[in-house]
């Protein structure tokens, strides 16, 4: 352990630092994670959310802006959203002054998240340069006399870290408007959400996130077997960062493949690449395969109460060995489950009670292979003794 | 002398006998250069900490082999003091947060800074980055996982996360969405003979197929089970047969026992009897979620059709109050008294 | 394991001390050197503060009641002869032979010994009346931020161990005064005078790695190696050396949430200590009601002769409900409570001694765990009022309802002095045997239906929150009340009525279905606790010699018993082991630690038998107590003999009668 800390190694890495500053940054480029590389510019940008968008873009010609409180399912644009409005609101030279991101559930105390209001508040107004120049910058952006204040995650802060909130919001309100991002509006105290005009965002529908996939996909020069696309949709339900996250890692893990054999100065954009398949994105977003699922539902529906339970029981035992996630096997047997018309509407009213009582004890930590196998058996019997 | 299983434990992607496919792939991340943080998720028993340290030695070569143990000390916010011990090389570090509970966001967030805020001691080490493997990461509390994924994003330069886990299931979003997951599955009972019979050459074991199939039979594809019940059976016996025994650990014989005499007799003094079964269990650390597993896997082949689907049920229902509930031999003897009353209405 | 030695004394027999001035010992030393009234006045400066102003006149101590009688009746009264303890003659003929052997050589090997037992059950007065009559000075270690000012009676302990712990640091400067001697063997042989070394008092054992702990533990060990031979080396006869004896009152009774804050032999001295060769444990028990019942007559007429007065006379009923409470000093107290008031020689006369009168005593003259025990009873004896309710005719069965039990839960909750939680399990070991009913099938829904209002009960309790702070709060007070509740209400109503308790036969109870036992559950961590260490050890060990994939095995240590470790690996491991030892020709050796950390039901398979060899006659001396009283039981915790695994410590100390529980 010693080793690791000791002065020397911490001189040699600052030195090394400084030295690999500049070829560090093209390094970091690759590394950066594709959902920052593009996250929406300007708000038209941003992927279907056209309601939204279409009344934050008013915002834009008025010189004042309310309290704003995004929410909805993870991965739709909302941190994007406020981001692109920002940089409209005050272009890239004034964007860093103007504009303070907070992390509610990593600076968790309420105490440091209004110290650090407090202390970003009472800095000046920035403006744009004096002169010429800077007429100019305003004609290009309205820079209202504002600061914005985005507090994401919101909804993990306490309840008394909002109500808390709530104070320091009126306090520096003549100079600040703050944006609150978060996926569950209800976590949000009402005083709080009371304040603040609520814009919801929904999640993507898949022609618009495949679309955005594809266009990320062509100018990182990743190429995308049939049906890789719809996998990735399918595998993030509809959220684009997840889906962006996916499609790099496949590619990362493609490109890796690739390199391997040619040696790594080889990594050249010319070379053909191998292309991303659906099993790679299905294996990278830890989805079970379609097969297997399938197995496990034909053995649900066997006729005879005992080679049903013997089929399962296997199946269900070779699930856990082979490490699949029960989340996941839960979530996708729910998914073919609901949808198949086959089933009565009163029976799948049976089999969802069952599946969320499942799905609270795999929450609770229960152990996977019985909650799976004790989901599995309880459904079969009631498709056998409905169907 | 040491195990089998630790003696003939593969120290490079080479070495591993079966997931070719994912050794190759690792063995592609290690080369690239581009390292990302994995997540490597599988059930017990299958190579998971055997191929992350055969990935280590493809990305750092020899040098991760040289380790030592550090008992490190963290202060908590109460000022309690926490003793900790981390695996170390110069390379990489091996941690368990799960050992010091609920403290284990302070570990985190104190060691994984200083890990990352400095560089990799060896110039001339192959990577720029140091690799801090995560044990237990499904154990982990919510505030240590978002604390993790914190540390993740402000230091990836320096250092890349190995995170091992059984399930992803308890692994918060952000986390699986930043990691690379890789799943391990566990061998086959092919592949598990395969090994076995690769050790036993090694060892100059006599070899017995049927033998060696049984064993990766009742090892459930677990191979280190495998191997250990592989070197106990040749142990404990002269003559190796086809029909050589294998015992089973003696904690599983006795919940085997148990389930023989629920089947068998139905009264309150049974009950008593299993109780103090129960207490012998539970007073050598066998996790009650184990007993009540194997309980019901023991109970399920002995019993009719029509209640193996309700003992299934029950067990997964149990076993969740046993999740949720302080008391556990409450919960246990509720499910024995129902698998009676079962039996009894059958009868 | 805890039980060590070879010559272990008998485990069973229950201790009665009729008091525990504990820390007095100067005082008792110097009794014996000059007359008892000036004595006490030499105790009362030290105790009380007063200085030699005080007149030392007085000879007749009721002559002269301020000083005297203000101290307490269980100092006042204490036993002054072995014959006056009221600790079971056999125990004390243990601890007896025991030092004597010690000192004088026939037990050279032992050199620590430890007497541990609930607070009161006389362990401390036992080893020192023992060390007067055998004629042996005691050194008592204490620790430094002791409240009392050091005296020429208190000397350190043995040079070289006080040394050790000087250097540790851990407990400060001892109390070193007098005794100049640097070598506790040059010491010894040139002092003509026999020691012993008396250890109550114990650094804090919060955290198993605190460090005054560990150095304690060390110096403990140190101590143990350097002067005790090792058995092997019998022949060369060592010379007699000073013996250690410490007391451990452990905390008795303890739910699963204050598991931590108890104070256990094991916690304190870890299983090396104990499983050392040179260390023998005895274990003392709460006193018989009987011999309290003698104990405490004693105590009243000491108490007639001191104040010159007649014999106070508090009547059987109160002495009986006195007597139970097993801690000799709280039932003193408790007498002398009583006795208060007029002064005259009858007690108080309004004494709420009627139990019935919903049990509002003015003195909470039971302990808890009485209180306890009686609330279980009234659950699982299930009692119903007189069918006097308006019934629906019979042709409506199904509206029938269920007789009213006496007392409603919310009322049992009120009275019930311990906590709910250990109320609980309480009933849950308790349940099984009242389900008894006529058919098969009813007993066995009985006792279904309340297995699950049980789990039911446990899924309600806000234990499981316990770790994150929230434990305190009045809302997880009220869910503890809630979880009760539903535990009384579900059993009493799933209960058959009215109640037959069954004979568990074949069960690990023996003896009466009547018997209220106190909940195993909560006593399983205890257990857990010294495998869990054991565990380590045995990894530790092997890790030393190499048996052990360092680091590849991925047990980086910590807290936590890996079930990895515990499923797999030790179990094929200790079969391996088996294997090898057969093998290599000897007969598979003892018992070593590892198959004690992987071998069970030894201790259930074996039974039988043994238990009567634990307890020797468990009924003599309880022949000549009044009719009516409560039996006393074989009590305590038998750690059954040489079998391991083992967990089932019985624990029925205070068991009670079917009548009881009606009145």
């Amino acid at each position: 352990m010693a080793s690791f800390f000791d002065i020397r190694a911490r001189k040699d890495a600052a030195a090394s630092a400084g030295a690999s500053k500049a070829g560090g940054k093209q390094e970091n480029a690759r590394i950066q994670p594709w959902v920052e590389k593009y996250r929406p510019k300007t708000l038209s940008d941003v992927t279907a959310q056209d309601h939204a968008i279409s009344v934050l873009k008013r915002t834009l010609q008025s010189s004042n802006l309310p309290h704003m409180l995004f929410y909805g399912p993870p991965g739709t644009g909302k941190t994007s959203t406020i981001l692109a409005l920002a940089k409209e609101l005050y272009g890239p030279e004034l964007f860093h002054t103007r504009v303070l991101e907070l992390n509610a559930s990593d600076e968790r105390g309420i105490s440091i998240v209004r110290e650090k209001v407090k202390d970003f508040a009472r800095q000046h107004l920035s403006n744009p340069p004096a002169g010429p120049a800077g007429i100019e910058y305003r004609k290009k952006y309205p820079v209202p006399p504002f600061k914005i204040i985005i507090l994401d995650e919101a909804d993990s802060m306490t309840q008394d870290a909002q109500s808390a909130l709530r104070r320091t919001m009126e306090t520096y309100s003549k100079i600040t408007r703050f944006c609150l991002v978060c996926n569950y509006v209800t976590r949000i105290i009402d005083p709080l959400a009371s304040r603040c005009s609520k814009f919801r965002f929904k999640g993507l529908d898949k022609a618009n996130a495949g679309k955005r996939l594809e266009e990320i996909a062509q100018l990182e020069k990743v190429e995308l077997e049939d049906g890789a696309v719809d996998a990735l949709v399918r595998c993030s339900d509809g959220d684009l960062r997840k889906a962006i996250t996916f499609l790099q890692s496949s590619a990362r893990l493609v490109g890796a493949l690739q390199t391997a054999g040619d040696g790594p100065d080889a990594m050249d954009i010319d070379v053909p690449r191998k292309a991303v398949t659906v099993r790679i994105v299905e294996e990278i977003a830890g989805v079970v395969s379609g097969d297997v699922i399938d197995r496990l539902l034909q053995a649900m529906q066997s006729k005879s109460k005992g080679r049903a339970f013997e089929s399962v029981n296997t199946i269900v035992e070779d699930i856990a060995a082979d490490g699949w996630s029960a989340t996941q096997i839960l979530q996708q047997l729910y998914d073919k489950l609901v949808f198949d018309e086959t089933i009565s509407d009163s029976c799948k009213n049976l089999i969802v009670m069952v599946f969320s009582e499942s799905d609270k004890r795999l929450v609770d930590g229960a152990d996977e292979h019985l909650t799976i196998l004790d989901l599995t058996l309880r459904i079969s019997d009631i498709l056998q003794s409905n169907g | 002398m040491a195990l089998l299983v630790d003696k003939h434990r593969p120290r490079s992607l080479d070495a591993l006998t079966y997931h070719d496919e994912l050794s190759e792939r690792l063995r592609a991340l290690a080369q690239n250069g581009d390292f990302p943080h994995l997540l490597v998720y599988g059930p017990s028993g299958g190579g998971k900490k055997t191929r992350v340290i055969a990935t280590l030695k493809e990305l750092y070569g020899p040098g991760v082999d040289k380790i030592k143990i550090d008992a490190r000390v963290f202060q908590t916010t109460s000022n309690r003091k926490l003793e900790f011990n981390i695996v170390s090389s110069i390379y990489h570090l091996e941690i368990t947060p799960s050992d010091v509970g609920n403290y284990d966001r302070v570990v985190i967030q104190d060691l994984l800074k200083e890990v990352a805020q400095t560089q990799q001691v060896d110039q001339s080490a192959k990577q720029k980055f140091k690799v801090v493997v995560i044990n237990e990461a499904d154990h982990l509390t919510r505030d240590a996982q978002a604390a993790l994924r914190r540390t993740m994003e402000k230091y990836s330069p320096n250092m890349r996360l190995i995170l091992l886990a059984n399930s992803t299931s308890n692994i918060i979003a952000p986390i699986r969405s930043r990691t690379l997951l890789v799943r391990v599955a566990a061998p086959s009972e092919e592949e598990i003979c395969q090994v076995l019979e690769s050790v036993g050459a090694a060892e100059k074991l006599k070899h017995v197929d049927a033998l060696n199939k049984r064993i990766a039979q009742e090892s459930g594809r677990n191979l280190r089970r495998a191997l250990l019940m592989f070197e106990a059976v040749y142990a404990q016996n002269e003559n190796i047969n086809a029909n050589t025994l294998i015992p089973p650990p003696d904690w599983e014989a006795l919940i085997a026992q148990i389930a023989d005499e629920i089947i068998q007799e139905h009264t309150p003094a049974k009950i008593l009897q299993i109780r103090e079964k129960m207490y012998d269990l539970l007073s050598h650390c066998i996790p009650a979620s184990t007993i009540i597993k194997t309980l019901a896997f023991k109970l399920v082949p002995k019993i009719s059709v029509n209640l193996k689907s309700e003992v299934i049920k029950w067990s997964a229902f149990y076993d969740h109050r046993i999740r949720m509930g302080s008391k556990v031999i409450f919960h246990l003897e509720a499910f024995v008294a129902k698998v009676m009353r079962m039996l009894e209405r059958q009868a | 394991m805890i039980r060590l030695a070879d010559q272990k004394p008998t485990i069973t027999s229950r201790p009665i001390p009729l008091r525990t001035a504990k820390r007095k010992v100067d005082t008792l030393i110097r009794e014996e050197e000059n007359d008892p009234p000036r004595a006490s006045q030499k105790f009362l400066k030290t105790r009380n503060g007063f200085k030699a102003s005080t007149p030392a006149a007085s000879t007749q101590p009721s002559a002269k009641p301020e000083p005297e009688a203000s101290r307490p009746w269980m100092e006042r009264f204490a036993p002054v002869s072995i014959s006056e303890l009221a600790v079971h003659k056999k125990k004390v003929d243990d601890v007896r032979s025991w030092i004597e052997g010690v000192v004088c050589g026939a037990r050279r090997n032992q050199r620590l010994l430890l007497l541990k037992g609930p607070a009161g059950s006389g362990k401390t007065t036992t080893v020192q009346l023992l060390a007067r009559v055998l004629g042996l000075r005691i050194n008592e270690w204490r620790n430094p931020t002791g409240t009392m000012q050091s005296d020429e009676g208190f000397v350190s302990m043995s040079a070289q161990f006080e040394d050790f712990m000087l250097r540790s640091g851990t407990f400060g400067t001892l109390d070193l005064v007098g005794d100049g001697s640097l070598n506790p063997k040059s010491s010894h042989s040139s002092e003509s005078e026999k020691r012993m070394i008396l250890i109550e008092e114990f650094p804090n054992t919060f955290s198993r790695t605190s460090p005054a702990l560990q150095s304690f533990r060390k110096a403990v060990q140190l101590y143990l190696e350097s002067s005790a031979p090792s058995p092997s080396s019998f022949s060369k006869a060592p010379k007699p050396a000073t013996p250690i004896v410490m007391i451990i009152s452990e905390t008795l009774l303890s739910t699963s949430t204050a598991a931590a804050d108890s104070f256990t032999a094991h916690r304190l001295l870890g299983p090396e200590i104990l499983g050392h060769h040179a260390v023998t444990t005895i274990e003392f028990r709460p006193i018989a009601p009987t011999i309290m019942a003698k104990g405490l007559n004693l105590v009243l007429e000491k108490e007639a002769r001191a104040s010159g007065g007649k014999k106070k006379n508090p009547g059987t009923a109160l002495l009986k409900s006195i007597a139970e409470i097993g801690d000799i000093r709280n039932a003193i107290s408790t007498l002398e409570f009583y006795s208060l008031g007029k002064g005259s020689s009858s007690f108080m006369p309004s004494l709420p001694l009627n139990k019935d009168a919903e049990g509002t005593t003015d003195v909470d003259i039971r302990s808890s765990t009485l209180d306890l025990f009686h609330a279980v009873g009234k659950v699982i004896y299930n009692k119903r009022t007189d069918p006097q309710a308006a019934q629906p005719p019979p042709h409506l069965p199904h509206l029938a309802r269920p007789l009213k039990p006496p007392i409603t839960p919310d009322a049992l909750l009120t009275e019930l002095g311990a906590d709910t939680s250990t109320f609980v399990a309480t009933v849950h070991e308790n349940y099984v045997p009242s389900c008894k009913s006529f058919s098969a099938e009813d007993e066995l829904d009985s006792l279904c239906a309340c297995a699950d209002t049980l789990s039911d009960a446990d899924i309600l309790s806000p234990d499981r929150w316990s770790g994150n702070g929230v434990g305190a709060s009045a809302q997880a007070l009220r869910q503890e009340d809630l979880s009760a509740y539903v535990a009384i209400a579900g059993v009493s109503f799933n209960l058959p009525y009215p109640v037959k308790r069954a004979e568990p036969h074949g069960g690990y109870r023996k003896g009466n279905a009547n018997h209220i036992l106190y909940p195993i559950s909560l006593r399983v961590w205890r257990r857990v606790e010294e495998i869990g260490e054991m565990v380590e050890q045995v990894v530790a060990r092997m890790k030393g010699n190499g048996e052990w994939g360092v680091g590849l095995s991925g047990d980086a240590g910590g807290d936590r018993v890996k079930p990895e470790l515990i499923l797999e690996r030790l179990p094929y491991l200790a079969q391996i082991e088996r294997g090898r030892q057969r093998k290599a020709g000897g007969f598979p050796s003892s018992m070593t630690d590892l198959s004690k950390v992987v071998m069970f039901g030894r201790g259930i398979r074996e039974k039988g038998g043994d238990d009567d060899e634990d307890e020797p006659n468990g009924e003599q001396w309880t022949t000549d107590a009044p009719d009516d009283w409560r039996k006393p039981q074989k009590a305590g915790w038998v750690r059954s003999k040489g079998t391991v695994g083992k967990v089932t410590e019985k624990v029925d100390a205070l068991v009670l009668d079917d009548d009881d529980i009606e009145d």
